[in-house]
């Protein structure tokens, strides 16, 4: 199983640096020239030089790349231009919003999805299992920025039942946080159950097909116990890796939630820095939101090798 | 003559497909005797896993039975609650089926899918279970059984895994054991060891055994009497003997008739001429009468399993009483 | 999809047409969704049929709710929000078609040579830089691309690129990978068939092989995904455009509308976020049953896994 990982973790690294130069191509190798588009039209041409040779942009480009990344790896990604600040740090600042909105849409996301993905495919063809769908199909086609502003509408301007943005950690009192945190983490943690349910039940629908399971009920395994147990641990394995593979969608789900929000996290940040034209900001953004990308999928890759016994022996 | 451990009458199974109704098994009648192994024969598509199944609930979904009273030890089946008749599972009716790569759990070691029959139905300790467990696997000329209980399916070898498949179904003691097509996915040399293996213990259980095969060689090695199927209906049964060495139904003979027996006549493998019937779309009358070489008039009426005496039973107007 | 009609003679399109009929019309949401999309189509050829009112002159009547005269109310420089709509729809339809076909076009050859050559060097090169491309997490490497070009049209060289031929570029890159996946699990399927060991045999050229026969056999999933990447395009869109990066103003787009629709949120006006939203919901709704539609008929083999946002 180790072995595995490492041979996955090995690959993972080398799609990381793939991405980096992809990110570092875009910035710096697209037409436009990011110097003028910081300063405004009206720069002079001795100050966009003067900033072009302070960004090293007149180096050449492979120079400029190997800089970065080598910065990068000692954990230096730069200096954003706006905040005056260095860009990690100015990051890992933001980086627990993200990581509290995150944390809960999953939560969400789960307890919705599970059960209905279970429910959905046990009780096929019936009513649970129509409306499941419905509202997964819901869920996956009603865009998240849309489903969080009619939220504001209805629960914090009609009903002022919750706040309508802005957010309070944890430290400020669970009530309070909660309150802040629920209507961004229910808009993206909807999306999120939807995709889940849908691959569940598609994926239990094909499990409970399978012989071992006629099998354990033909030698009096309970059904409760055949599908939750026996049926769900199989159902489970395609579902977590294509979960993973979605938990992108949450990544960038979650610059959409945070700007509609108000909350000051990663997405946010990134949408910010856009604006103001802030490119190491941008690409310091960028390169960790693939990071994150990447070690959830490593995560999944190790929870689909702890469930599925067969994954790790395999080459 | 004492009452039969099953007795199926008027056995009817439905599905509803896309091209229409089937029925796998039409108006059945079978009794299966404590300790006795009753063959069930026929091509593919004849209807006898499905029937099978259906004999002792087994089928899902559970509105595929149409008809017919199923009686074991007496008690109808279909009347019985699920709970009762969960109870019945790996205790009293166990099942082993074709191909054992797909019946066993890919996740769970394969000492935990055994014993966990033995403590769901027997409600024994686990380390009762495993005691069992081990015993059983030993019995099934297994080497090591204790490293093996911790094994994952993908692991073992295909003549393990099917006695892994036995072990679990008979780690309880059954009474009856549907053996469905249970040596058809193994290569010839394992085959003759499982069947082997599983003579041995249903003679150390007393257990009956209903023996689904499409190999003539394996009923005849087996089973005290057999009873062929033809597209959902039984069209002979008797003492196995008997019925191989004098058949009395057309079908029977050809089925004999097409057993390849290595000698070099004219080099043809004579096959029953035509295709095996559609099960939407059956003839009113024998549905044999296509294919039989001796087809007559009288075919278009539906043939009853008229009994032959001495036990025989013979679903054909010309076959002769013995 | 194992043997191809001409070598049996038999025509397997006709059953599929057959079932497609008697699947419309016995489930009433997916016939909903066809008729849904062909009426988009309809608005978005001929936006002046379906609205009367102008979606870009200002007028005095602002922020009014929904009315007789203005179904959908008007916003904040008193545009009939309803003709914005409708006039929206041409652009929102024509980038979602126009990414997917931008995907397909790269993707379906890059998936096919992959999975003819595979396993390969070919095969491991172009696979590893898909893995690269979908190591982003989707709009975030738009926003990214996006932000860098501005969202003005871009001069390289002789071509001016407009900006929304630029959206669509690099949505449909992003998508390229998942659509070269399905092509290549669908290739490698196929190439072990019949019918291409007897081409080969024949001496046959790979490249007639590939795009002329197997590819024919490949359509299904292709097809099916295509429908749902119509969908998560026509999402993106709305999104880079809530953001501003999309289609920029005063060009109506739904996304660009519900950013407007933002500052008028916490004073009631809700007709301004509820109709444009409640239009891209219905168009994703409507391509993603189609999707479905299309995949319990084509591709119950389930290639391509579930599409969404």
């Amino acid at each position: 199983m180790l072995g595995f990982l490492t041979r996955r973790a090995a690959t993972l690294a080398i799609v990381l640096l793939g991405a980096s130069l992809v990110i570092f191509l875009i910035m710096r190798a697209l037409p436009g020239d990011p110097a003028i588009g910081m300063l405004t039209v009206n720069a002079s041409p001795e100050m966009i030089k003067e900033l072009r040779a302070q960004l090293g942009l007149e180096r050449p480009l492979h120079e400029q790349y190997l800089r970065w990344i080598g910065a990068a790896l000692t954990g230096d990604l730069g200096r954003s231009f706006f905040f005056s600040a260095d860009v990690l740090p100015l990051i890992l600042e933001r980086f627990p919003v993200t990581l509290h909105l995150a944390a809960m849409s999953l939560a969400i996301a789960l307890l919705i999805s599970v059960p209905a993905g279970v429910l959905a495919a046990t009780h096929k063809g019936r009513f649970v299992d129509h409306l499941c769908r419905i509202i997964a199909l819901i869920g996956v086609s009603i865009p998240v920025f849309w489903q969080g502003l009619l939220m504001i509408l209805l629960f914090a301007v009609i009903l002022g039942w919750l706040p309508p943005g802005g957010y309070a950690p944890p430290s400020a009192g669970l009530v309070v946080s909660t309150a802040h945190i629920l209507m961004p983490s229910i808009a993206l943690g909807t999306a999120y159950a939807a995709t889940i349910t849908r691959m569940l039940r598609a994926s239990m629908l094909d499990v409970l097909g399978r012989d071992y399971i006629t099998v354990a009920r033909a030698l009096g395994v309970p059904e409760r116990a055949v599908i939750w147990n026996d049926a769900l641990r199989n159902a489970l394995i395609p579902t977590l890796t294509a979960a993973g593979f979605s938990f992108g969608y949450l990544l960038a789900g979650a610059v959409l939630t945070e700007v509609i929000f108000n909350l000051p996290g990663m997405g946010r940040l990134l949408f910010e820095s856009i604006l103001s034209r802030d490119y190491p900001l941008v690409q310091g953004v960028v390169l960790l939101n693939v990071f994150v990308f990447v070690l959830i999928n490593l995560v999944m890759d190790a929870l689909y090798a702890l469930l599925d016994p067969r994954v790790r022996e395999s080459a | 003559m004492t009452a039969p451990l099953l007795s199926v009458r008027g056995l009817v199974t439905r599905f509803r497909t896309e091209v229409g109704e089937i029925f796998p098994s039409r108006d059945i009648d079978l009794d299966i005797a404590a300790g006795e192994v009753v063959g069930l024969v026929g091509e593919s598509g004849s209807g006898k896993s499905v029937t099978a199944r259906a004999m002792v609930r087994l089928l899902e979904p559970a509105s595929a039975i149409r008809a017919g009273t199923l009686l074991y030890r007496g008690a109808e089946l279909r009347a019985l609650a699920p709970d009762a008749l969960r109870a019945l599972r790996a205790n009293e009716i166990s099942i082993v089926v074709q191909d054992p790569a797909a019946a066993l759990n890919p996740v769970m070691s394969v000492g935990a899918q055994i014993t966990r029959i033995h403590q769901l139905q027997r409600g024994s300790t686990a380390l009762d279970s495993r005691a069992a467990a081990i015993a059983l696997l030993t019995r099934l000329r297994i080497a090591e059984p204790e490293a093996r209980l911790a094994a994952y399916p993908h692991q073992l070898s295909g003549g393990m895994k099917q006695r892994i498949l036995i072990a679990m179904a008979l780690i309880c003691r059954p009474s009856l054991l549907i053996a469905d097509e249970p040596t058809t996915a193994l290569d010839v040399t394992v085959e003759a060891e499982i069947l082997g293996l599983l003579a041995e213990l249903r003679r150390d259980i007393g257990m009956a055994m209903l023996l689904i095969s499409h190999n003539l060689s394996v009923i005849a090695r087996l089973c005290d009497r057999v009873a062929v199927m033809y597209a959902g209906r039984i069209v002979e049964q008797g003492p196995t003997d008997r019925v191989l060495a004098e058949p009395r139904h057309p079908y029977t003979r050809a089925l004999l008739g097409s057993v390849p027996r290595g000698t070099k006549d004219d080099g043809k493998l004579p096959a029953i001429p035509g295709e095996p019937p559609d099960l939407a779309r059956l003839p009113a009358g024998c549905a044999f009468a296509p294919r039989c070489p001796d087809a007559a008039e009288a075919c278009t009426r539906m043939q009853d399993l008229r009994s032959l005496g001495a036990g025989r039973h013979a679903a054909c107007w010309r076959a002769e009483p013995t | 999809m194992s043997t191809p009609a001409t070598l049996i003679g038999v025509d397997p399109s006709a059953g599929k047409r057959r079932r497609l009929g008697r699947v419309l019309l016995r489930d009433p949401l997916a016939l909903l969704a066809f008729l849904f999309v062909l009426l988009l189509v309809a608005i978005a050829f001929f936006p002046e049929f379906f609205a009367s009112l102008s979606p870009i002159r200002p007028s005095r009547n602002r922020l009014q709710e929904p009315s007789l005269t203005n179904l959908m109310g008007t916003d904040q420089f008193g545009r009939d929000i309803w003709a914005r709509c409708v006039h929206a729809t041409r652009v929102s339809l024509s980038v979602g078609l126009t990414t997917v076909a931008f995907a397909l076009l790269l993707g379906v050859p890059l998936g096919a040579i992959a999975g003819f050559r595979s396993p390969s060097l070919i095969d491991a090169a172009i696979m590893r830089v898909m893995d690269v491309l979908m190591a982003f997490p989707p709009v975030i490497l738009a926003i990214a691309v996006v932000a860098a070009l501005g969202a003005n049209d871009v001069e390289w060289g002789p071509i001016t690129i407009p900006h929304v031929t630029k959206l669509m570029l690099v949505i449909g890159l992003l998508n390229v990978p998942k659509v070269a996946r399905i092509v290549r699990a669908a290739v490698l399927v196929e190439r072990n068939e019949q019918y291409v060991l007897a081409e080969r045999a024949i001496g046959a050229s790979e490249l007639r092989i590939v795009f002329r026969d197997i590819l024919r056999n490949c359509i299904s999933p292709v097809v099916v995904y295509a429908t749902l990447l119509v969908a998560t395009a026509i999402l993106s869109e709305a999104a880079l455009s809530f953001l501003g990066l999309g289609i920029q103003p005063p060009q109506p787009s739904w996304g660009g509308m519900l950013a407007d629709s933002r500052t008028y949120v916490m004073s009631g006006q809700w007709w301004l976020t509820v109709f444009p939203g409640l239009l891209i919901f219905l168009t994703v709704c409507a391509f993603n049953l189609a999707g479905d539609l299309l995949r319990d008929l084509l591709d119950p083999a389930q290639i391509t896994g579930r599409g969404d946002a």
